[in-house]
């Protein structure tokens, strides 16, 4: 299954960042605000213009744009990172901003015990994994699909690898932040096929976000 | 759907306890006789197009030395190949895992020989390869037909591939492919001459694969002069018409690169040859200069072919100069494969591709009896059946013990008439039509 011929499909990510998204769409010409109003629980919708738009779990967009199923979507980097698609990733939204971080309890953040395997819990097993190894140090890393913050409080891990957006959850839990990994934010993604078979309209819609993104950065550093 | 279609989904498989075995590897797929006959069709009439290219066929065989094989083969690929070691010998063999490799070690090998100085060779083939799966290219089996043109390195054999890549799709009804030219020269180069870490270079090379602009002004922006940055992050932007290649020309004539620009030019030639001899293959061109992945292999020209439905390219090829070297001749090369199932996802998207029909097929069905009575009727349908073949008809003969049995099992094996051959020595004839099966008078 490839691209629908002559209709650009959206993947959209439900949640948080669909609401940040939304504006940048509309100033790129993409206006979804009063379809997401009226389709009520409706996962798939056609807009005014003529875009098809899917609503999935925002893990699951790389997986529809890279098969072609949607043409082009948005997803953070931490998804993508630890999914590795053959994907094209033409433009930082900046939004959906945090870190991927290393964080372990308090009373232990002065060092670990050494001579021990080094357990970690994760959502993000691929990006932990790549972490450490490029630190020399092979942990046992242990997957959890939520409240990873229990981990080591619960003694299950000694440390943690999570998204960290203000550092609060992390804070009540009685765990520090030791290391970022790597910073996050969402991107435009491009299924391959699609941007040869739908050249011009995906070229459009990169360079209409691209300019909008650009145009807010200019603003925000201009009212600092 | 067509109904033969149909009839490929409707093989029922008992289910297997998967805890007792397995039926199939990760990766391993069945093709199913509808299936198996349009891609025999489609193999055929690619291979005819090649043959009158002045392509010959040839069939290497599904083992190579691994250590020989992967001379050819990119770092990524040769991970990916199955392995095991020689009985007697100790040495380790791999299933083919890509069919170019061994097409130059055969021609290396006949250099002096069968191959002169100065010769040029042409075969093409239709193989199988085996990788094991890897992320969501969880087929094992790469099923292609493909060309090899071993000995010209000019733009006309560059815009030769293209062109018959374009014949090629066309026989088969592909009307909407678009190809995506690029030139690791431009990106190699323009790379090279940034004198950077090789980590540093290897996830530039990752960033620019993604086309993230973004990211490529992020890791170059402390290390290189501003010129500089502007030129390898425009490369993620460098995509589309061919008239990209002026703003390309332009921008490289603002730094330092050479052999950056050389590649350039040499992907205009291939392009303007193209536009010059079939205006309507170049209306489907598209450049890339952005696209830096398989270094590693090719040298000159990479194409891509893309069709709608299909999520890989229907097409790979492009130029691969030192490929051969790498088996001890010097000679340039370039070659292409069509992905045939890359190929089919597309014509059933665009509803073409449909086999030759098949000749119209009947059942002849023996009811059991006593031995000697059923001797006769099988020995009158065998003569039956003779005289159907030589009308250029299909006809099989099977035992059955009941007429509607016999009339169910001919609609899934894609009969479209019966004869049935009863106890009693009556014979009836059957046909189905629209409503179903019906008795004709005999």
């Amino acid at each position: 299954m490839g691209p629908v011929p002559e209709q650009i499909t959206w993947a959209l990510p439900k949640g948080r960042i669909l609401e940040q998204a939304t504006p940048l769409l509309a100033a790129a010409g993409v206006e979804i605000a009063p379809a997401l109003k009226s389709v009520g629980r409706k996962l798939l919708f056609d807009l005014p213009t003529g875009e098809r738009v899917l609503l999935v779990k925002p893990v699951d967009v790389p997986t529809y744009v890279e098969h072609g199923i949607a043409d082009v979507g948005i997803a953070g980097l931490d998804t993508l990172l630890e999914q590795g698609r053959d994907l094209y990733e033409p433009v930082d939204l900046g939004i959906g901003r945090c870190r991927m971080a290393v964080a372990q309890p308090r009373e232990t953040a002065g060092g670990l015990r050494r001579g021990m395997t080094l357990r970690v819990a994760t959502k993000y097993p691929r990006c932990a994994l790549r972490h450490y190894r490029a630190k020399g140090i092979q942990p046992e890393i242990i997957p959890l699909f939520g409240s990873v913050e229990l981990g080591p409080i619960t003694g299950l891990a000694d440390q943690i690898v999570d998204l960290v957006e203000s550092g609060e959850t992390l804070r009540q839990n009685a765990l520090v932040e030791v290391e970022t990994i790597f910073e996050v934010s969402s991107r435009l993604i491009v299924n391959a096929a699609s941007l040869r078979l739908k050249q011009p309209a995906i070229s459009r819609i990169i360079h209409g976000l691209r300019t909008t993104v650009e145009e807010r950065a200019r603003k925000v550093a201009a009212s600092q | 759907m067509t109904r033969d279609e149909l009839n490929d989904y409707d093989w029922d498989s008992a289910v297997v306890d998967t805890s007792v075995f397995n039926p199939l590897p990760i990766g391993a797929r069945d093709l199913l006789p509808t299936t198996s006959r349009r891609r025999r069709s489609n193999r055929e009439r690619l291979l005819r197009v090649f043959e009158g290219w002045g392509y010959r066929e040839i069939t290497p065989p599904l083992l190579e030395y691994f250590e020989v094989h992967a001379r050819g083969l990119s770092a990524d690929m040769a991970e990916r190949c199955v392995r095991f070691i020689e009985a007697g010998t100790g040495d380790v063999v791999a299933l083919r895992s890509d069919v170019t490799p061994q097409i130059a070690r055969v021609i290396a090998q006949r250099v002096g020989g069968e191959v002169e100085a100065g010769d040029q060779v042409r075969l093409c083939y239709a193989a199988t390869s085996v990788r094991l799966p890897h992320g969501r290219h969880d087929r094992s089996e790469l099923h292609q037909v493909g060309v090899e043109c071993v000995g010209e390195q000019t733009p006309w054999a560059d815009a030769e591939l293209i062109g018959l890549a374009d014949e090629a799709l066309s026989a088969l009804g592909s009307t909407a492919h678009r190809f995506d030219l690029s030139h690791t020269g431009v990106g190699r180069k323009l790379i090279a001459g940034l004198d950077l870490p090789k980590a540093v270079a290897k996830e530039l090379r990752a960033r620019l694969g993604r086309k993230d602009r973004g990211g490529v002004v992020d890791l170059l922006g402390s290390r290189c002069a501003p010129a500089q940055v502007d030129a390898v992050a425009e490369l993620c932007e460098l995509y589309g018409p061919p008239a990209i290649l002026d703003r390309a020309r332009e921008l490289l004539a603002g730094v330092d690169a050479g052999e950056a620009r050389a590649a350039l030019e040499e992907l205009r030639a291939v392009v303007e040859v193209v536009q010059r001899q079939t205006p309507a293959v170049a209306e489907r061109l598209l450049v890339d200069l952005g696209e830096v992945r398989g270094f590693d292999y090719y040298t000159g020209l990479r194409m891509r072919v893309w069709a709608p439905g299909a999520s890989e390219p229907v097409v790979r090829g492009g130029r691969y100069d030192d490929m051969l070297t790498r088996y001890g001749a010097t000679l340039p090369a370039s070659g292409l494969a069509i992905d045939l199932d890359a190929l089919d996802e597309a014509l059933m998207a665009a509803d073409s591709g449909q086999a030759d029909a098949a000749a119209p097929a009947t059942m002849l069905a023996v009811q059991p009896g006593e031995p000697s009575g059923a001797g006769q009727r099988r020995a009158r349908a065998a003569e039956l059946a003779a005289s159907l073949r030589r009308d250029g008809q299909r006809a099989w003969i099977c035992a059955v013990a009941e007429v509607e049995s016999a009339l169910r099992q001919a609609s899934r094996r894609g009969a479209q008439g019966l004869v049935w051959f009863a106890s009693d020595g009556s014979v009836q004839r059957w046909r189905e039509g629209a409503e179903g099966w019906s008795q004709q008078p005999s």
